[in-house]
């Protein structure tokens, strides 16, 4: 308590650094006021109120009021309450009779959070839930949502996949990695389960990322890989409000290593030859042509890449009266890709109404639809334009499509195939999700609400490609080659999920009892199909129909397939709080689904959770220093039933054969079914701590959470004579250890406020139980028991040759084993050679410690926010034309590969040049593991707000902000954050946007 | 107020109760049918037996069809340049028992669903002893065709003769004997099923024909020469099959299921069931990838046209290499120089292609018909042909009782076809010598054709052939081998790789280490141990 206190003087020493009192000694006054809502103008009781500088203080009384003696001229008094933003103010003799109002603070701990099936006060949720308001997403001009929620949560780590607009990929993941199998977050926007591609991230209210399985449990037998509800805008009663929300953004690259030149291409590439024992490639003209600038080179990365423009348009109209509310928006987005060929446009309509129907009816719905159409290239190969090099054709001056005689196939020209020359791909997505309810109040605390779900999704994908010639870049008059055909593709594919729901809620408070319970039963089902038609040989290239294309039915291809799946069950939650300080709630779900047997179908899913606001207790309920405190315990089970679809029919799948140059009809059995297959099953204990100190200055949260999946599908290893892959089993354990830490810090000094919020997790997973496979080596990994799941598994590189006895007292490798190759370590098996026995575990596959860093400051009108964003530790396979010095004979290197080995460079960054494809130094090893980890300043934004006609409802907002606008990392290829070397690369973004409200 | 709660209850309970009863979480596949409600006709029966002929590309699975051509590389008629499955391993001793080859070569699958046949067929109502006869005949070749694969490379394997549950599918190897005996029984059931010739529609089934083409190789490869023998006889009394005239025709498309030589033809058809040979065969420069190519051994083992051996003959003349060789030579390679066909330039080794090409030969047999990468190939594959049988029927013949005039009647058929003079009666007089030659004419007539690695390990002569130092060609007298800007020849004798054989262990293969783990009762074969 002392040492607290005297960080207390610590802390209000350093606000008097900011310059806002200087105490000198004059004569004491004292003041007396009252303290009331800014909005409600209602008093506030308990206030506490501090001399800055001082250990003195004081509490309003019942009626809000306070009086403060022996104050000296220029003293500033701190005002903290939980639910409201602390304020400082300075006094003066003069003022001794004062009226203090103070602001709720939108991230008050009394704000309500949108949990599985309803509502709860942030107080009392005793299980690890995260949130993200509005606030939080409002100024970003993020397409998806998921880009928003990137360093904002903690355990919610999100890596971009690509960049490309429309096809935009997310990996997340909540609380890293449980399971061998696959348990995506379930993603909810409104109570109906869908894909978050389906919401424009300006109609979102809040965002409430479910972790432990406290709170999921309600979700049974989804809710492994944890949950995410978006809940969408209502209005509020009052008179219309419109808003209007617009943004230019120039999109550019986000960066890139650039190829060596043609000299240096062909130095090195001679280089590579005589490394491997071969002729030179180059002639001395050619090179010394080359030193001189004579020999014609292309910009590949300049071909592939433009700036590019986004707009983004949003207009909403809320408002409503005492019987009915409404929330209506409409969104445009036009997105031009920084890659040649590619465009997305999305609409958004939604439309959200509460309607009260007397005193005990409510009729509400919300509905949200999203068409768009996504442009680009019908065949995109970015790994063959990363490898191109300089002195490799592109266009001739007239226009030809140039190809160099030593690049083949699709390598010929990938500048033309993904051009518009090349052809095009067209999505046009349909999105909607929607749900209707009616609530009826049976009695003030008791009601009844029926609901009524929709998600669905159509895409139609069209995939058109042209005939393309390629000219001779030496010869452009001789037509080198050309593609053969040009093929139509059309993919249709729609899902529906659907559900119904009945849910009764009773409150009930009696003395310093409050109960709550909730009941009822929901169904849901889901159905998939999926048709695609492909055929060729098109009279002209303007008609994208099947009819245009051939007669000849052998060149038509079509596909088909189809799928479903339903759920009913029971949801129940109980909550019990005393005197709304000790807490207790335990949630309950019985999931019955169609993917199981019928006998073994039906599973329970429990969770109990307990809370303590140790802050409302005697000893601490006038502290000054700790505001709040609450501790939190949790357990519960859950489920995963992503086992496909239908895991327990033995199904048989046809395939083709051919006689008498005919095609038969085949069929054999498809894999070995498993018709005692269930869930796999996760509990997970969590711990948690939150409060805030100083009056809500520094407010934290940290989660310690542990859990254990069992009966983990795994494909159980059968004797090879069994004669058919081997049924999935439930068998595998996997524990998960982790924790989450949260601080932020908020002040307002006069007219400047300030934040600053800092996110870190991790979590380490160990397998305890694979069934008896352990170890599974698979590719460049391994998982085994009493390990982390996937470590990287290969040769543990130790350097490079040096000299010609290195290499002979050294293990043999391969033949072609000389001074500059890399020196793999001997581990084991046969003692004189490095082989497959001498692999080693080389460390996590997966990305450590995520963490998100977010600071804002407001003075006066201006506002200014950045948001930063990384992983700590992270160490990825770098392969590929961006890794390797000479990925094969016909590719390029970057510039950073000009450190390679050599006699004269021995100290260098690569081994010696070679061509990858012979294997000497590009096997997996540990010298191609990468550090990936990254800070990326995600997100920078400076905004000024303005008035007019003197009416608080009528204001503006004008901002220019940056997204993606540099990152920190050691790893040289192009994005840390992309597993895949070679994908559509994020954009970087800067925008300047306007926000007006009426 | 209590009236209310017993509303919600009965809401609840209707809700509950109307899920329950509709079936509404019985689910069943909507896209494809289960075992359970097929076998209900002939028609679904012959369905499931045409499954069992399925092959594909890169897939050493079933009849394997034109993948059988990487095994060429195995053996000492070709060398296999970088490819993801490691061709290579197998000649330069570099496999074990986790090579890719090795994995994929033990394969239990086929052999299930052949047994699972069986056990359904049953099932299949008002099926006719005629209707069986024609599928069982199919299946029991197909059965016999699986475990000679498993026998050729791993001697001893186990032998599953009925679908195994999981609990008892772990069983050890059973002698090679055994098996055999087993294959021999499945393909005399075959043999006594199977028609002698299947209509027009249904080429490419097994016949009466391709179980005893089968049979005599399974003897063959087993040393049991006068049985092998007396059965390719009964082929050859048969009197259906003949050689085809030319030898070219035998790998144009234009000929498919239309060769009176073939026995058993893996079937193609354009645009919907192709291959890609032709990338594994041609050179870089037309688009391809140069995957396989000839080895400077298997240049030589082919004559001059005069019959002679290069060693003999007066008309090999290191300047001119390639002229006056055996007609099938210019059928059979590709070299600087050379056209492949008239949509592509000559062969030019200068250029990049240098780097690609090792050997500096490249396989033309079965990619003459190639146009363009993308349009894949479609040229039926010649499993079982005539000419093998011949050569098969000469050899048994000698090794059980010594040269007569029906193994000279059979060689001078396809040295005629071939377009080469009769065999020499004088100097391939007796046994040891007529060996050697039939041996010669075997790799000549089928190079390329996959069949090379398992001769040369059945005649144990892999030790003498595998054992060396692989360059390219020597060509440096050669009067067309190019020359750079100074003067100097550009296709100079460049090393290969080293190629090693140990006659105490290569000649089985390893069982798979993935098989090993897998079963408590399967132990390695004592040469890996």
């Amino acid at each position: 308590m002392y040492a607290m206190l005297k960080l207390d003087k610590f802390f209000l020493a350093l606000l008097m650094l900011y310059g806002l009192s200087s105490a000198t000694a004059q004569n004491s006054f004292s003041v007396q006021g009252k303290v009331l809502d800014q909005e409600t103008e209602e008093p506030l009781i308990g206030v506490n109120i501090t001399i800055v500088g001082a250990s003195s203080g004081t509490a309003t009384d019942f009626d809000g009021m306070f009086s403060l003696e022996n104050l000296r001229q220029d003293d500033s008094l701190l005002f903290s309450y939980i639910g409201y933003e602390s304020k400082v103010v300075s006094v003066n003799a003069g003022s001794s009779l004062m009226d203090v109002r103070m602001t709720p603070d939108s991230r008050t701990l009394d704000q309500v959070v949108v949990v599985g099936y309803g509502k709860q006060r942030r107080s009392d949720i005793t299980g690890a839930i995260s949130t993200v308001s509005a606030d939080d997403i409002e100024g970003r001009t993020v397409v998806r949502v998921e880009e928003a929620l990137q360093g904002l949560v903690p355990g919610l780590k999100i890596a971009r996949q690509s960049g490309q607009p429309g096809a935009q990929e997310f990996d997340f993941q909540i609380r890293g990695t449980s399971t061998f199998s696959n348990n995506p977050v379930l993603t909810i926007i409104d109570g109906v389960p869908s894909n978050l591609a389906n919401i424009n991230p300006n109609d979102i209210e809040s965002i409430s990322v479910l972790k432990d399985a406290a709170s999921t449990a309600i979700y049974g037998s989804r809710a492994t890989g944890g949950v995410i509800l978006v809940t969408t805008k209502t209005g509020k009663v009052g008179k219309p409000k419109i808003s209007i929300n617009s943004s230019v953004s120039l999109q550019q690259p986000t960066r890139f290593a650039s190829k060596v030149s043609a000299y240096d291409h062909m130095i090195a590439q001679n280089q590579m030859r005589a490394n491997d024992g071969g002729p030179p490639k180059f002639s001395d003209e050619e090179i010394q042509d080359a030193l001189l600038g004579n020999t014609k080179e292309w910009d590949w990365d300049d071909f592939m890449f433009k700036d590019a423009l986004q707009t983004n348009q949003n207009i909403s109209i809320s408002g409503g009266t005492e019987s009915m509310d409404y929330y209506f928006s409409l969104g445009y987005l036009n997105q031009d890709g920084i890659f040649l060929n590619s465009n997305f446009e999305r609409f958004n309509i939604q439309l959200n109404q509460n309607i009260r129907l007397g005193d005990k009816f409510k009729l509400s719905y919300r509905a949200g639809y999203v068409p768009s159409i996504r442009q680009s290239p019908a065949d995109a190969r970015f790994s063959l334009i990363a490898q191109a090099a300089s002195i490799h054709g592109i266009i001739s001056e007239d226009g030809k499509w140039l190809t160099h005689p030593e690049r083949t196939g699709a390598g010929r020209n990938p500048i033309a195939a993904a051009s518009e020359d090349g052809g095009e791909e067209i999505e046009k997505r349909y999105g909607l999700v929607g749900n209707a309810s009616l609530e009826y109040s049976v009695l003030p605390n008791l009601s009844i609400t029926g609901s009524y779900g929709i998600s669905r999704n159509n895409s139609r994908v069209r995939n058109y490609q042209r005939i393309l010639e390629f000219y001779d870049q030496f010869n452009p008059d001789q037509l080198a080659s050309r593609t053969d055909w040009n093929i139509l593709d059309i993919n249709n594919s729609s899902n529906v999920q659907q559900n119904v729901s009945l849910i009764s809620n009773y409150n009930k408070d009696i003395g310093d009892h409050t109960f709550s319970i909730l009941g009822g039963v929901t169904a849901e089902w889901y159905f998939q199909e999926n048709d695609r038609v492909n055929t060729r040989d098109f009279i002209t290239d303007e008609i994208f129909v099947i009819d245009a294309g051939t007669n000849d039915k052998s060149l038509w291809n079509i596909s088909g397939s189809a799928a479903d799946w339903a759920l009913t069950s029971l949801i129940g939650r109980a909550t019990y709080s005393y005197k709304n300080k000790y807490l207790l709630e335990g949630n309950l779900r019985y999931d019955g689904s169609s993917r199981f047997s019928e006998d073994i179908r039906w599973g329970l899913f429990p969770s109990a959770s307990a809370g303590w606001i140790i802050s409302k207790e005697d000893f601490l309920v006038n502290n000054r220093v700790l505001t709040f405190l609450k501790l939190r315990l949790s357990w519960g089970r859950v489920g995963n039933q992503n086992v496909g679809f239908y895991p327990f029919a033995n199904i048989l799948e046809q395939t083709s054969s051919y006689f008498g140059g005919q095609v038969y009809r085949g069929i054999r059995t498809a894999g070995a079914s498993n018709p005692l297959l269930t869930w796999e099953t996760k509990e997970t204990l969590n711990f948690g701590l939150e409060g805030s100190v100083f009056s809500n200055l520094l407010e934290f949260n940290l989660e310690l959470f542990k859990d254990r999946t069992s009966d983990i599908l795994l494909n159980l290893p059968l004797p090879t004579t069994f004669g058919q892959a081997s049924p999935v089993q439930n068998a595998g354990v996997v524990e998960n250890v982790g924790w989450e830490l949260e601080l932020r810090h908020r002040n307002k000094i006069g007219s400047f406020g300030y934040g600053i919020g800092v996110q870190i997790s991790d979590a380490v997973n160990e397998v305890i139980d694979m069934g008896g496979v352990s170890p599974v080596i698979q590719g460049n990994t391994i998982t085994e028991e009493g390990h982390s799941l996937n470590e990287w598994y290969g040769l543990e590189a130790i350097g490079i040759f040096q000299t010609d006895e290195e290499v002979a007292n050294h293990s043999f490798q391969n033949p072609a084993t000389s001074p500059g190759d890399l020196k793999y370590a001997e581990h084991g098996g046969d003692p004189t050679i490095i082989n497959s026995a001498d692999r080693v575990r080389l460390g996590r596959s997966d990305a450590r410690f995520p963490f998100g860093v977010s600071v804002n400051m407001s003075f006066k009108n201006f506002d200014f926010s950045v948001l930063g964003q990384g992983v700590l530790k992270n160490f990825i396979y770098a392969n590929g034309s961006t890794a390797y010095n000479f990925q094969a004979e016909s590719t390029t290197i970057r510039t950073y590969h000009l450190d390679s080995w050599s006699p004269e460079n021995t100290d260098a960054r690569f081994p010696k040049f070679r061509n990858g494809q012979i294997g000497v130094n590009t096997q997996f090893s540990s010298f191609w593991l990468e550090d990936a980890s990254y800070f990326r300043l995600k997100h920078m934004e400076l905004g000024y707000q303005f008035k007019w006609k003197n009416n608080d409802s009528n204001f503006g907002r004008v901002s220019l902000s940056a997204e993606n606008l540099f990152v920190l990392t050691r790893y040289l290829g192009f994005d840390p954050e992309m597993q895949n070397a070679a994908s559509y690369p994020l954009p970087k973004l800067y925008n300047l946007g306007v926000n007006l409200n009426f | 107020m209590k009236s209310q709660f017993y509303f919600i209850y009965i809401l609840v309970l209707c809700v509950f109760i109307n899920f329950s009863c509709q079936d509404f979480l019985e689910k069943v596949p909507l896209d494809s049918v289960s075992q359970e409600t097929y076998w209900t006709s002939y028609e679904q029966a012959e369905i499931w037996v045409n499954n069992l002929y399925r092959v594909e590309e890169s897939s050493t699975k079933g009849l394997q069809g034109v993948h059988i051509t990487t095994q060429e590389a195995f053996s000492d008629n070709a060398f296999g340049r970088a490819t993801a499955r490691g061709a290579n391993n197998i000649a330069n001793g570099l496999f074990d028992e986790n090579d890719a080859n090795v994995r994929d070569a033990w394969d239990y699958t086929n052999i299930r669903l052949c047994l699972e046949f069986f056990e359904f067929v049953e099932r299949v109502p008002d099926l006719t002893d005629e209707q069986f006869n024609l599928l069982a005949g199919q299946v029991r070749f197909l059965l016999a065709h699986e475990y000679y694969k498993l026998i050729t490379r791993f001697r001893d394997v186990p032998l599953v003769t009925h679908p195994l549950d999981i609990d008892e599918s772990d069983i050890p190897v059973s002698s090679k004997e055994e098996v055999l005996a087993y294959i021999l029984q499945n393909l005399d059931d075959a043999i006594s099923l199977l028609p002698v010739t299947w209509p027009e529609e249904d080429k490419g089934r097994a016949s009466k024909g391709a179980a005893l083409f089968l049979k005599t190789r399974v003897l063959l490869y087993n040393e049991r020469f006068e049985e092998a023998a007396a059965t390719a006889k009964q082929v050859i009394d048969l009197n259906v099959y003949q050689l085809q005239p030319n030898f070219e025709e035998l790998f144009l498309p234009e000929f498919n299921n239309k060769k009176d030589e073939t026995i058993l033809e893996i079937q193609y058809i354009e645009n919907i069931h192709t291959h890609f040979l032709s990338l594994r065969f041609s050179p870089v420069m037309f688009n391809a990838h140069a995957v396989i190519q000839p080895t400077p051994q298997l240049v030589d083992a082919f004559q001059m046209k005069d019959g002679l051996s290069i060693e003999e003959s007066p008309l090999y003349d290191p300047k001119h290499p390639f002229d006056n060789r055996d007609p099938r030579f210019y059928d059979t390679f590709l070299w600087h120089g050379q056209e492949l066909n008239e949509t592509y330039p000559p062969l030019d080794l200068t250029g990049s292609e240098f780097n690609f090409s090792r050997t500096y030969v490249y396989f033309k047999k079965g990619i003459v018909g190639f146009r363009d990468r993308f349009r894949p190939m479609h040229l039926n594959w010649n499993l079982f042909r005539y000419a093998d049988l011949l050569l098969m029927y000469a050899e048994a013949k000698n090794e059980a009782s010594g040269p007569d005039e029906s193994v000279y009647e059979v060689l001078d058929q396809i040295r005629e076809r071939a377009g080469m003079p009769a065999v020499d009666r004088n100097k391939y007089g007796d046994q040891a010598s007529l060996r050697s030659f039939i041996r010669n004419e075997r790799r000549v007539e089928l190079a390329g054709e996959g069949l090379r690695y398992n001769d040369i390990i059945r005649w144990r002569i892999a030790e003498d052939v595998l054992n060396i130092e692989l360059t390219s060609m020597d060509l440096m007298e050669w009067v067309d081998n190019p020359v750079d800007e100074s003067g100097n020849q550009i296709l100079t004798v460049r090393p290969v790789e080293t190629r090693q054989f140990d006659p105490n262990k290569h000649y089985v293969w390893p069982i798979p280490q993935f098989a090993i783990d897998r079963a408590d009762n399967l132990t390695q074969n004592p040469e890996w141990q």
